[in-house]
């Protein structure tokens, strides 16, 4: 899990071009948007085709859920342990 | 004094490519002892990292172009528009995204909203807090010839009395260099535009009977540069249709 939090970090640093960051300055249980990292919706969009490329995940951007899932990098291991199970 | 002439005065410019930054740089480049360096990023330290990491190439050098040569006013100075030109625009990004398709890939959201031609305007809004109207420009071989004449327009309204026009292009992808028609190399220039009638005066007309020709012609914003370090009075440079004979030091009476 920890391992799965690291790689997530570091996913979210390359895919969002955070390029003065590195995985320690990403607190796990911080949000990701709005006041903790700052990110915004393009973030969040390119985040999502990024998870999906790796992760091979299936992210609806309708659903409620996706907001939680997407509100800090434990709640996006959670839900990507959850997902890729078995795959 | 031509007619036909438009009139301005240049109250700022600054330029920037790689390795050269400042007039001194410019200089020797003018006088070929300094060749740009391959790579190099500009600096931009007046723009927060959260925002900065949105800026293409491109962007970094239109806004730094754009930032510097206002700071010269002072560091809030915001002229009263814009105009940004730049004759072929983000298409480094362009030729990203469709590369991405071309490979079955989806498409970057990011960059495919920042591949647009008012990129590097926005851009420089958001960061200067720049809430004036902004044109976007491309015009071929003539984009700084009519990111100018904009300007002049933009100029002759009352209550306008400062327009900043900024120019930046980058190489073309390599699938598109068998197109090229002038010299390519990463630049961006800006200049602040004022009304004629302060200062030095600085003039353009067009010389729709003659046309230059000449094999790798430099673009229009690199000869603006040695012309103005030059000092001399006149320049005449091409353009896609006619030449432009550039004047400064011109006397500016009943303008």
């Amino acid at each position: 899990m920890a391992d799965l939090a690291v790689e997530i970090k570091q996913l979210i640093i390359e895919a969002l071009d955070l390029e003065d960051m590195t995985i320690d300055d990403i607190n796990s249980d911080e949000p990701l948007f709005g006041d903790g990292l700052g990110l915004d919706s393009i973030d969040a969009l390119e985040l999502g085709l990024a998870l999906k490329n790796k992760y091979q995940i299936t992210i609806d951007a309708e659903s409620e859920n996706t907001k939680k899932h997407f509100a800090s990098v434990s709640a996006l291991v959670a839900f990507i342990s959850a997902n890729s199970e078995g795959k | 004094m031509d007619d036909n002439a438009i009139h301005l005065h240049v109250k700022q410019w600054y330029a920037w490519a790689p390795g050269v930054e400042d007039v001194d740089q410019w200089r020797r480049w003018a006088d070929g002892s300094l060749m740009f360096a391959i790579d190099a990023v500009p600096a931009l330290p007046f723009i927060k990292p959260m925002l900065r990491r949105r800026l293409s190439q491109l962007s970094k050098m239109a806004v730094k172009a754009a930032f510097e040569c206002l700071n010269k006013e002072s560091n809030d100075f915001i002229a009263d528009r814009t105009v940004f030109c730049s004759r072929h625009g983000e298409l480094t990004r362009t030729v990203g995204l469709l590369e991405a398709l071309a490979s079955g890939d989806e498409l970057s959201p990011t960059g495919f909203s920042l591949s647009v031609h008012n990129a590097a305007s926005g851009l420089y809004s958001i960061a200067r807090g720049d809430t004036a109207p902004s044109v976007s420009i491309a015009a071929g071989r003539d984009t700084l010839i009519e990111g100018v004449r904009e300007a002049a327009m933009l100029l002759a309204e009352s209550g306008i009395n400062t327009v900043l026009v900024v120019v930046a292009d980058e190489p073309l992808p390599s699938y598109l260099l068998q197109y090229a028609d002038e010299k390519q190399g990463p630049f961006a220039l800006a200049i602040l535009l004022s009304k004629a009638d302060v200062g030095k005066g600085c003039s353009f007309t067009a010389l729709y009977d003659q046309q230059q020709d000449v094999d790798s012609k430099e673009p229009q914003s690199l000869e603006f540069i040695r012309f103005m370090l030059s000092g001399s009075n006149s320049v005449v440079m091409s353009g896609a249709r006619c030449d432009w004979q550039w004047q400064q030091n011109v006397e500016m009476q009943n303008v």
